[in-house]
């Protein structure tokens, strides 16, 4: 008989209801470790839209979004549009830095050892 | 004669103001909507008093399919020293855990439901919620008129809400508790955790979506074959023995492995909407929508609000009527098939689902000439059934149109009724194009259009994506290249043909897919009265002050909503003219059949050729694989050998949806092929199966394929005995000893309004004696104090108007008993609190006494004691209200309650 949930999978589950899902990935690297993913608002804190990312990433993109902190214009929909793009190009220029690291590691452009620490 | 209503009523349509339906909105994706690998399965066994408190309860915990523990909990409020020394030593004994209440609340149900998100099964899980329950309010915002429980004392623990919506689905979730759910960490990071509401399966509300029907836990077990059938214990409210305990692990046990086969059989069709959220067939039809990449109408238009108001205005249900009344007549009993996909298929409604956006245009012009010219026979092409995409506004003028009124106002429930009459009226009405060609069809008369409005659906959708119904290749269905409606009924006469169990199944799909969901208008009444926003045809908005809160379904789409409802009735329309231009006659209608009647002086050879040209009539509009008619004799028709020959049936109909179809045996006796229950189905049943009454034959053909329970049979046996006989007016109700008994409802406390009644009653017990939500209760009928019978719609059209001069008549109601009589020696006024004599309530034989004189209001020539054709009545209108749904009736299981009077919101 298997025993009932220990605090180990009570964590878990804190975690996956945290995430809203239980097949959370980072968008960007993709880990898969519920307990180093988040939330991440793509335009950010004023707006909703939110993506899973790890605690790495949600760093390396959040960086840029305090330059763009407190802009707005008179209409509130093209604010909200331009933040939500120029977050999503911070999230899918990481992506591309990634997809590019792999796409050579499989060609063999770059040796193995230089995917080691930040591959942006 | 009765005076015709000069009011009408029309469905106006409403929005909660500042609020979009729930169709605009995309589903959340933040929220968790998976339970963990754990569940929970659990069964409580009661005491047999009308509290029905908890004794023990058992359950299980698994992890996946494994086992992760069995125990069992108990009150030992309930329980005698020696019984928890036996619930001890049993549990020691089969290694089970034994818990408290309180302990089994905090440290299994909440713990695995809430805190570990697993999932809560049991088979009718809100009554066994409320056994459970420490405490229990009225719950507040959405889940008003249900109740909230309280399972374990502390504000941060979550309480459990259960909304009943039907005698098969209840709403169930988590109240989000007191305290922070978001860590201190993510806040600051404007991180916030979603509320977690819970993931609950009654195994009941399962089994009714995925197969259409209603089961006990035992019935369901037998169903689906599973290994442990639930067994009979006549031990309930005995001492605790150990056989009681085997009984009440194996209810558990039983339960599990009804989940699993049920689980089964839903993952078969590869939905994706998660188990718990499956609560009726419609959600089944929903699912496959999605499934197929269909977005609902609002979610790809923001649709002129006026549009729905003029479709909601021409909306009216099916047509069901009584031509020939108390009378029996030879019949050939006729039934179309799949009648809302059909009309679905022939208007091509299809392309609207999967459009991505409507247009209407004026087409008042071309429609007034096209009303000009159209015959009856130019709806035998299938073409001519795609220019009814159409809304018509008309002022009528003496026209046969559906008119929504009060046509009983005398009776106590003001309920608003809709049926098929003359109408004048000097306000303009909208109306779909298919009743007006309706009305020229049956009265050569058709009303002028003032109006016309007509639909063209937008672009397939983007996203449509074929699919396999249960994963199966012969189940295919590619949305972008075929009608849904057709294919799916084609699909079932396959698997029909082949005895492929299967074709259930797709019937199930078919039915939920084509119509409810698209008109589905979710009603809610609210404490006070909040601001909605009341859209008329005419595009002008009004804020008003209402309680009666409706929110469209999430496929709302009245248009398409409405004109299947207009085609089914012109279809209808259609056959009765056909009829009649064969020189028969009919003797009732329910919305997809007519039961068409031999005249006098006609042989029967003769009758059955021409109904046979009337069947032939339809089949150019067969839109099916299968060839033949759209339009069908039933299996009541031929002989119950199965045989297939022709044998004549009767019908005897006594008003809309009150009839029965009967052979004649050689002596000349009726044997009953089909009786409907309406009218009865509140009442419990005066006597079982096992004690019939004497003197009449037991039934021929099964009970479930006639539609009714054995006592309803020989009521209905005696009612066409006596309308062969001589005094049809006259049914004797001496034939078996029960009636005499008093006539009983039973009720479950399934909202605070209704266990308010047990509020008198309740007040000096014990909690764990007290009727409790979703106990069952016992209605009477009392006699009114001049000692006539109450609600007797004579009685109470002669008294005259002022002060009564007698006191009111009492209210009675009564805890449960397994046997009503015994529960109405304890009957009270639920209002005052006094005993009501057992003397003063009304008998069943006095109950039934005028069941098979029930007036036809709608018509004339209909009251009590009228019997042969009916006669239509011209309403004369001079207001228009507009109303909204009618409120869920007081439910007791059965579907023939009247609704509760001022239940209807009125708008204006």
């Amino acid at each position: 008989m298997a025993g009932m949930m220990t605090p180990a999978e009570k964590r878990l589950e804190r975690a996956y209801r945290r995430l809203g899902t239980r097949n959370p990935i980072c968008v960007m690297c993709g880990e898969t470790n519920p307990h180093v993913l988040e939330r991440h608002h793509v335009a950010g804190r004023l707006f909703n839209e939110t993506v899973i990312i790890c605690c790495n990433c949600h760093r390396k993109v959040s960086d840029p979004q305090k330059d763009r902190h407190g802009l707005e214009t008179f209409d509130p929909d093209e604010t909200l549009i331009g933040h939500y793009l120029c977050g999503l190009a911070d999230v899918l220029a990481a992506v591309a830095v990634t997809l590019k690291t792999f796409g050579e590691r499989l060609l063999g452009i770059k040796p193995a050892s230089s995917d080691q620490g930040d591959a942006s | 004669m009765r005076t015709a209503p000069d009011t009408i009523a029309v469905r106006a349509y409403t929005e909660k103001t500042g609020k979009a339906p729930v169709g605009c909105k995309k589903r959340k994706q933040d929220r968790l909507d998976e339970p963990s690998p754990y569940t929970l399965i659990f069964d409580t066994e009661t005491t047999i008093d009308p509290g029905q408190a908890l004794r023990v309860g058992a359950y299980q915990v698994r992890k996946g399919e494994v086992l992760a523990e069995e125990g069992m909990f108990y009150l030992p409020d309930t329980l005698t020293f020696a019984e928890i020394a036996t619930l001890k030593a049993y549990s020691t004994r089969h290694g089970l855990k034994l818990r408290t209440l309180r302990d089994f609340n905090e440290r299994v149900f909440l713990e695995i439901g809430y805190y570990s998100q697993g999932l809560i099964a049991g088979f009718n899980l809100p009554f066994d919620v409320s056994r459970i329950a420490i405490r229990h309010t009225p719950a507040r915002g959405a889940m008003r008129s249900g109740f909230s429980f309280m399972l374990a004392a502390g504000r941060h623990h979550p309480q459990v809400r259960v909304k009943h919506l039907s005698a098969r689905a209840s709403l169930i979730d988590f109240a989000t508790p007191a305290g922070q759910d978001t860590p201190r960490g993510a806040r600051k990071r404007g991180q916030k955790t979603a509320k977690f509401p819970g993931c609950f399966v009654d195994l009941k509300t399962l089994a009714a979506a995925l197969t259409s029907q209603s089961f006990s836990l035992e019935s369901l077990c037998a169903f689906l074959k599973v290994p442990t059938q639930k067994r009979a214990s006549d031990a309930h409210g005995e001492t605790l023995s150990d056989t009681y305990l085997d009984y009440a692990r194996a209810d558990v046990q039983a339960s599990w492995e009804c989940l699993c086969a049920l689980r089964e059989r839903y993952r078969e069709h590869g939905l994706a909407t998660p188990l718990h959220r499956i609560l009726s067939e419609a959600s089944i039809g929903k699912a496959y929508l999605s499934l197929m990449g269909i977005l609902p109408l609002l979610a790809c238009q923001n649709v002129a609000r006026h549009i729905f108001a003029k479709a909601m205005e021409a909306y009216y249900g099916g047509r069901a009527e009584v031509r020939i009344r108390r009378e029996p007549v030879e019949v050939i009993y006729t039934d179309f098939k799949s009648m809302y996909p059909t009309v679905n298929a022939l208007m091509g409604l299809w392309e609207f689902i999967i459009g991505d956006a409507m247009t209407w245009r004026d087409s008042t012009t071309e429609t007034r000439a096209f009303l000009d010219s159209v015959t009856r026979e130019d709806f035998q092409s299938k073409d001519t059934w795609r220019h009814l995409r159409t809304l018509v506004r008309v002022r009528p003028d003496g026209d046969l149109l559906p008119v929504r009124a009060q046509y009983s106002p005398e009776k106590k429930t003001g309920a608003y009724t809709i049926g098929f009459n003359f109408l004048t009226c000097s306000d303009a009405l909208w109306y779909t194009l298919a009743d007006v060609v309706a009305a020229k069809i049956l009265t050569g008369k058709a009303p002028d259009i003032i109006e016309a409005v007509s639909f063209t659906p937008g672009e397939p959708q983007l996203d449509l994506k074929p699919v396999d119904l249960f994963g199966k290749p012969d189940f295919h269905i590619d949305p972008r290249t075929d009608d849904a409606f057709v294919r799916l009924i084609d699909m079932r006469d396959e698997a029909k043909a082949k005895g492929d169990e299967v074709e259930k199944a797709v019937k199930i799909i078919a039915n939920s897919t084509s119509y409810g969901i698209f008109i589905e208008i979710l009603r809610d009444d609210a404490s006070k009265p909040e601001k909605l926003t009341l859209f008329h045809p005419e595009a002008r908005e009004e804020i008003i002050l209402s309680k009666a809160l409706e929110e469209p379904g999430r496929y709302f789409h009245p248009v398409i909503g409405t004109l299947i409802t207009g085609a089914a009735r012109l279809m209808l329309a259609l056959a009765e003219r056909t009829v009649l231009a064969e020189g028969l006659q009919w003797a009732f209608c329910d919305t997809d059949s007519l039961a068409i009647a031999r005249p006098d002086g006609m042989t029967r050879d003769e009758f059955r050729a021409r109904v046979q040209r009337v069947v032939d009539w339809f089949t150019p509009l067969n839109p099916y694989d299968k060839p033949g008619s759209i339009l069908q004799m039933e299996t009541e028709n031929f002989a119950s050998d199965g045989s297939g020959a022709l044998q004549p049936l009767y019908a005897f109909a006594i008003s809309a949806k009150r009839y029965a179809l009967f052979n004649l045996d050689p002596e000349g006796c009726p044997v009953i092929r089909k009786a409907s229950g309406h009218g009865l189905g509140h009442l419990i049943a005066p006597y079982g199966e096992d004690d019939p009454a004497p003197g009449i034959p037991n039934p021929v053909v099964p009970l479930s394929k006639i539609g009714v329970s054995r006592w309803q049979y020989d009521l209905w046996y005696k009612i066409i005995e006596a309308g062969l006989g001589d005094t049809p007016h006259k049914v004797a109700l001496d034939y078996h000893p029960a009636l005499q008994k008093p006539a009983a409802s039973r009720y479950g406390a399934t909202s605070p309004a209704l266990l308010k009644w047990m509020e008198l009653w309740n007040a000096p017990r014990h909690w764990f004696e007290e009727v409790r939500p979703f106990g069952f209760m016992l209605k009477f009928t009392a006699r009114g104090c001049n000692d006539l019978p109450a609600n007797e719609d004579d009685i109470v059209m002669s008294i005259p108007k002022g002060r009564p001069s007698w006191p009111q008549t009492p209210k009675p109601s009564a805890p449960f008993d397994r046997d009503p009589a015994k529960a109405a020696e304890q009957a009270f006024d639920r209002e005052t609190g006094l005993p009501v004599p057992v003397s003063m309530l009304l008998t069943y034989d006095e109950v039934l006494a005028r069941y098979h004189l029930c007036p036809e209001t709608k018509f004339e020539n209909a009251d009590y004691r009228d019997t042969g054709e009916t006669r239509r009545r011209h309403i004369i209108a001079k207001r228009v209200r507009r109303i909204g749904k009618e409120a869920n009736a007081v439910s007791d299981d059965s579907a023939n309650y009247p609704v509760r009077k001022g239940d209807v919101g009125e708008f204006g």
